[in-house]
């Protein structure tokens, strides 16, 4: 079993090197865990540090944004045959620790597999109100659009088999994709699952929503938008065969 | 139509397509976009020696004021053009992205051959 965590990276110079020492411990039974970091058009020393300290990474030449970032690490999982793919956040706030729990729900038939907060009252991670109502909000959405579902649609700890990854790496929304990408799974007739995982505060770097007001309030009307779009536009894949 | 009136506009729409056509000889716009303008620009100078059918139009749409039809259509026009130029503009950002990706993960496999090579190098 070959595992690939994919690590978007932008302006993350001080966190990087501990999320890749931390990685590096993590360990499966049946499996080998490899990593790549996606430097996306960084303007700090994220470059810099990876070739410092040797880290195996993706380098972005222009700024893409986050979703441009992650389905890099797709197509490099696609390109290096690679059994199942882990997003995993640069910045501290994801632990290693449940890479184990992902896999083995990938191993036991999902498709895709997200690390959530919310499954169970797991982590201690506090957010302002503000933010948990957007996301219960989009939950409500995403579960109108599917009949499913899914407590933490922001979570970008996910894990992947090889269908996803192909899917992915074909296509993938290229800004905030997370919600977006759930429903056209779900509605794609793939199997998805939400196990309980514990996040950590981010150390370093800010949130990219929490930099002004109206940031969070354009990210609701645009993934809000994005996942109607997505429930409108997708068929089930095999739905021609049949 | 006053004559002096049709005089300039004729004259308006020679130049605009002597702009555009040089504009491609200097590869400042694609063949293609120039077409779709160059057409414009006929369709406009068989409008100014039209009238009477436009104004016949018009009272048939219901647009009492001739000037007001053809500014309606213009801006529809342009509108239409806009989001053309939009499509473009979406098209192209996704050709950027597949450049950018797949050349961030050549230099990527560049990097690993080199390290490879370099490796084997010492070990001679």
């Amino acid at each position: 079993m070959k595992v690939l965590m994919i690590i978007p990276a932008y302006n993350e110079e001080k966190s990087i090197v501990n999320t890749v020492k931390m990685l590096k411990k993590a360990s499966l039974k049946n499996g080998t865990i490899d990593y790549v970091v996606v430097n996306d058009g960084s303007r700090d020393n994220t470059k810099k540090v990876c070739i410092e300290n040797d880290i195996n990474f993706i380098d972005l030449p222009n700024n893409l944004g986050i979703g441009g970032a992650v389905q890099t690490g797709y197509k490099y999982a696609l390109y290096n045959d690679y059994d199942i793919a882990i997003q995993f956040d640069g910045d501290g706030q994801h632990d290693a620790n449940y890479i184990p729990n992902l896999v083995e729900e990938i191993e036991k038939g999902n498709d895709i597999v997200i690390g959530s907060r919310f499954v169970k009252e797991l982590s201690e991670f506090k957010s302002t109100f503000i933010r948990r109502v957007g996301i219960k909000w989009l939950s409500l959405l995403i579960k109108i659009c599917t009949r499913k579902w899914i407590y933490d649609p922001t979570s970008g700890f996910r894990a992947c088999n090889r269908k996803i990854i192909k899917e992915f790496a074909t296509d993938y929304p290229i800004d905030y994709p997370e919600p977006d990408t759930i429903v056209t799974i779900i509605k794609k007739g793939y199997k998805v699952n939400e196990i309980p995982v514990k996040m950590n505060e981010r150390t370093d770097g800010v949130s990219s929503l929490n930099t002004n007001i109206f940031k969070p309030i354009y990210y609701m009307i645009k993934v809000s938008f994005a996942i109607i779009i997505s429930a409108l536009s997708t068929k089930k894949v095999g739905a021609k065969d049949e | 139509m006053n004559k002096n009136l049709t005089i300039f506009l004729v004259c308006l729409c020679l130049l605009t397509i002597i702009v555009i056509f040089s504009m491609v000889k200097k590869k400042k716009i694609l063949f293609k976009h120039a077409l779709l303008w160059s057409l414009l620009d006929i369709v406009l100078l068989i409008a100014v020696f039209t009238t009477d059918i436009l104004l016949d139009f018009a009272n048939l749409v219901g647009i009492e004021v001739l000037s007001n039809m053809v500014f309606l259509f213009g801006f529809i026009i342009v509108l239409a053009i806009l989001i053309g130029v939009t499509t473009i503009v979406a098209e192209q950002k996704n050709k950027i992205n597949v450049l950018t990706q797949e050349l961030g993960i050549l230099n990527n496999r560049v990097r690993e051959l080199e390290n490879e090579q370099n490796n084997g190098n010492n070990k001679k």
